[in-house]
């Protein structure tokens, strides 16, 4: 295999909001900084996906909110499993993260006086929400991209880091090694500080909101790395997503939707909500995404697997100009929504948890730091909607200047037998077995929908550890021919690696954790339990361990 | 249906075209054919993609001869011929291959922007003229503590342009681009425009004097195949001859 080595003072693992925003802060320091992207640089994250908004408790709109409030809402709507340091930063930083986005060029909307404007978003006491019409994400990206153009930032496409790289000792992280997915050849970056901003793991499941490129790419990098993991068990389901046709599987239909009034009927044209909850289809997102579950499992469900959100009742005015994407979106693919019923279900939007980081991105190991989806602990046991994309900049600005500090104070080192090793293992990956990695991918995508999902016991969780382990030992037989570039099975054979071992972290935590809250729902332990007032923590080293969290009566902000 | 796709590597003298065969399902869109193509019929076909839902603008190549994203180009539309878009008329748009439009679906790479493999393009030219345009914000005064007041009346021009994903089907569809390499095409043009009418800037008219130059505002015919094809509906064009104004009246002035 050719190599090609790099260096550079900080590696940024990710081209989304949070890698970006990490990017920019570390560029400060005057830093060689280098941005490696699986995808397309800029393209590939899940940060341009996202519609809703960004949270920031201006008190534009309504007079009264205060970050004391946004942090109520966010660790009762996390549960208070979150981490109550980080939400406290998360709180009070998120508005001067969301005007620095603005001088970087991004626009939000505004109310008549020329200050930002704020929506409504559920869970949240106040209009708190700023937005950019349905494109928030987009407009944030854009402004974070020419940041980085103007920073002068090295931007590297298509490579998917395969493992970092440590020092002799096993200890501290000294860059990463990776393949080019243009060309198969391995790039190794040497790098004082490495950051992990690569987003979550939907594509875990086969019904998922998230782009392609999410594998949980990073979770594994970081474990395998010896970094703590935690609350690996919390997951958000989204209720609604597109569920035809295959290749839009999963897409995101707003919450605006149902806000605007549509309906949810199961196929016998029943209304079914306000079996599961007095508040009908606007019960909160782990509530509706159970009962439209429920329905599908007991046979309720469409053909396809899914229910039916309807907004035909609805004057076609109010369509057109309240839910242009959703009509543009589905109109994209052939139904008129104002016609008829969309078919929905559930999808895997969102990783509360992800590797554990101090108030400054740090991971348990050294040189190692993570911002953004990757990392875990904000969100507790359940996101608030537009509360990531302020988690993007607040903890990508923090992750960044920490590596930046640690980048000043360290020098660049190599590890030729760890690369020799590596190379020697993707090297063994090209074979002419018996499997093609994505069958594998596809049996594990739908173990962990049938067991791993939106209602979970113990018997399922079991059967899908065994599950893994199997699929694990069938991953050493695979055909992988060698070819000379963009080669599809080399990619899916790396990102199942990577994604058997996060299955296996998500099913074992959820396996431990004999409760349900927040979005993780057991239907043998349906209740929350306070002896449960704590995170999982995972470690390759170690055995399960616990972290102290807080609880309604001792939840506050001081 | 037939899904006729152009592949083509480094090592193969002349591309040539794969044709596969695949039920049609309702809602059934190119992305969703090129994966079946992938995974049924030869997996080592290269194409890009990422959000499936039209905004990341990772998808654009020539479907039917009209520069599109595959991710929201149905192919049931195709074959009905509903999704025609008359384009000014460009060399590699040209019905030079033999394809039938009623049961093929004909899948190439985006035109003007060199072949890496099958249907990737190196995107090096189309990134290269957008960073030429400085896409970075200028404001008139410093950062200030609070965020800079806005008309809100300011924000649905400017919209017309931030929209804008840079998935060069404009310059795909450009025939300047096709005729003159050197052209800095609509996108980054337009992204130019979007930064001489942001209120927060004043820059003023040297804002769009960085492409006061031939390749820059002044190649341009008014083919019109930009807005024509673009996913999102910005008007690179309306950009292009206001910008174009502006220079005259300046010109004129002094």
């Amino acid at each position: 295999m050719e190599r090609e080595i790099r260096e550079c003072d900080v590696l940024v693992i990710g081209s989304g909001g949070a890698g970006c925003r990490a990017a920019i802060e570390a560029r400060k320091s005057n830093l060689k900084v280098s941005i490696v992207s699986k995808g397309l640089s800029f393209k590939s994250g899940c940060t341009t996906l996202a519609e809703g908004g960004y949270n920031a408790a201006f008190g534009y709109v309504d007079a009264d909110d205060s970050v004391e409030a946004h942090f109520e809402d966010t660790m009762k709507g996390g549960a208070y499993l979150n981490d109550m340091g980080l939400v406290k930063i998360l709180v009070n930083e998120a508005q001067d993260r969301l005007i620095e986005l603005e001088s970087y060029g991004a626009i939000f909307d505004r109310q008549k006086s020329g200050k930002l404007n704020q929506r409504p978003f559920g869970g949240q006491s106040f209009r708190r929400t700023c937005f950019q019409g349905d494109r928030t994400g987009h407009e944030m990206m854009m402004a974070l991209k020419e940041e980085v153009i103007r920073q002068k930032i090295e931007t590297f496409d298509e490579i998917m880091i395969t493992s970092l790289l440590m020092d002799n000792k096993n200890t501290r992280v000294i860059g990463a090694c990776g393949v080019s997915l243009k060309t198969s050849n391995m790039i190794i970056f040497k790098a004082k500080s490495t950051i992990i901003a690569s987003g979550g793991a939907g594509w875990l499941y086969p019904v998922t909101s998230n782009a392609i490129q999410k594998t949980g790419d990073g979770y594994s990098l970081a474990y395998n790395a010896g970094a703590d993991l935690l609350d690996m068990e919390q997951i958000q389901f989204h209720p609604t997503g597109m569920l035809y046709p295959e290749s839009r599987k999963g897409v995101l239909v707003t919450e605006a939707v149902r806000g605007e009034g549509g309906k949810l009927f199961n196929v016998g044209m029943r209304r079914f909500m306000r079996n599961y909850d007095e508040r009908g289809e606007l019960a909160t997102r782990d509530v509706v995404a159970r009962a439209i579950y429920n329905e599908i499992r007991e046979g309720r469900g469409t053909d396809n697997g899914g229910v039916y959100l309807d907004v035909t009742h609805l004057p076609n005015k109010l369509i057109e100009e309240k839910l242009e994407t959703m009509l543009l979106q589905f109109m994209d693919v052939g139904v008129d929504i104002r016609e008829e019923a969309m078919e929905v279900a559930p999808t895997a939007h969102h990783f509360m948890g992800g590797i554990r980081i101090k108030h400054g991105g740090e991971t348990t190991v050294e040189n190692l730091f993570a911002a953004g989806e990757a990392s875990g602990g904000i969100h507790g046991a359940n996101r608030l909607g537009g509360n990531a994309l302020a988690d993007t900049q607040v903890f990508g600005k923090r992750a960044g200047e920490s590596a930046a500090k640690n980048a000043l104070s360290n020098e660049l080192e190599y590890n030729e037998e760890q690369i020799n090793s590596e190379e020697k293992r993707i090297r063994n990956i090209f074979k002419d077995g018996n499997i093609y990695p994505h069958q594998i991918k596809k049996e594990l995508m739908e173990t962990m929908w049938a067991n791993v999902a939106i209602i979970r016991n113990e018997d399922g969780l079991k059967s899908a550890l065994n599950k893994i382990e199997e699929l694990k030992i069938t991953s050493l037989d695979m055909k992988v021919p060698e070819g000379s570039g963009y080669n599809k099975n080399l990619l899916d054979a790396l990102e199942i690696e990577n994604m058997l071992t996060v299955a296996s972290l998500v099913t074992q935590s959820a396996l431990v954790r004999r409760e349900s809250r927040g979005s993780h729902y057991r239907e043998d332990y349906p209740q929350k339990d306070n002896r449960w007032d704590r995170s999982i923590v995972l470690n390759k080293n170690k055995d399960f361990s616990y972290l102290k969290r807080g609880s309604k009566s001792n939840c506050r902000y001081i | 249906m037939k899904l006729k796709v152009y592949r083509y590597h480094k090592n193969m003298e002349n591309p040539r075209y794969d044709t596969f065969e695949l039920e049609l399902k309702p809602g059934l869109t190119v992305l969703g054919a090129l994966f079946q193509f992938q995974q049924n019929f030869d997996d080592s076909i290269a194409f890009h993609y990422s959000c499936r839902g039209a905004v990341c603008g990772t998808c654009a190549m020539l479907i039917n001869k009209v520069p599109r994203l595959a991710c929201r180009t149905q192919v049931e539309s195709l074959l009905n011929g509903d999704l025609k878009i008359p384009l000014s008329f460009y060399p590699a748009i040209e019905e030079n291959v033999d394809w039938n439009p009623k049961e093929e679906v004909l899948v190439e790479p985006l035109p003007h922007l060199p072949v890496i493999k099958d249907l990737i393009v190196d995107m090096d030219k189309f990134f290269d003229y957008y960073k030429e345009i400085e896409p970075v914000f200028k404001p008139a005064d410093s950062t200030p503590k609070k965020e800079r007041l806005m008309d809100p009346e300011s924000i649905p021009e400017l919209e017309l342009y931030t929209n804008c994903i840079l998935c060069a089907a404009c310059f795909g569809s450009c025939p300047v681009d096709g005729n003159d390499p050197e052209y800095l095409g609509p996108a980054a043009l337009a992204k130019l425009y979007r930064f001489y009418i942001d209120p927060r800037e004043a820059n003023g008219i040297e804002r769009i004097k960085t492409a006061d130059m031939p390749r820059g505002w002044w190649d341009c015919k008014f083919h019109g195949n930009c807005r024509r094809v673009c996913p999102k509906d910005v008007p690179p064009l309306i950009a292009i001859a206001k910008a174009r104004e502006q220079l005259e009246k300046e010109g004129e002035e002094r």
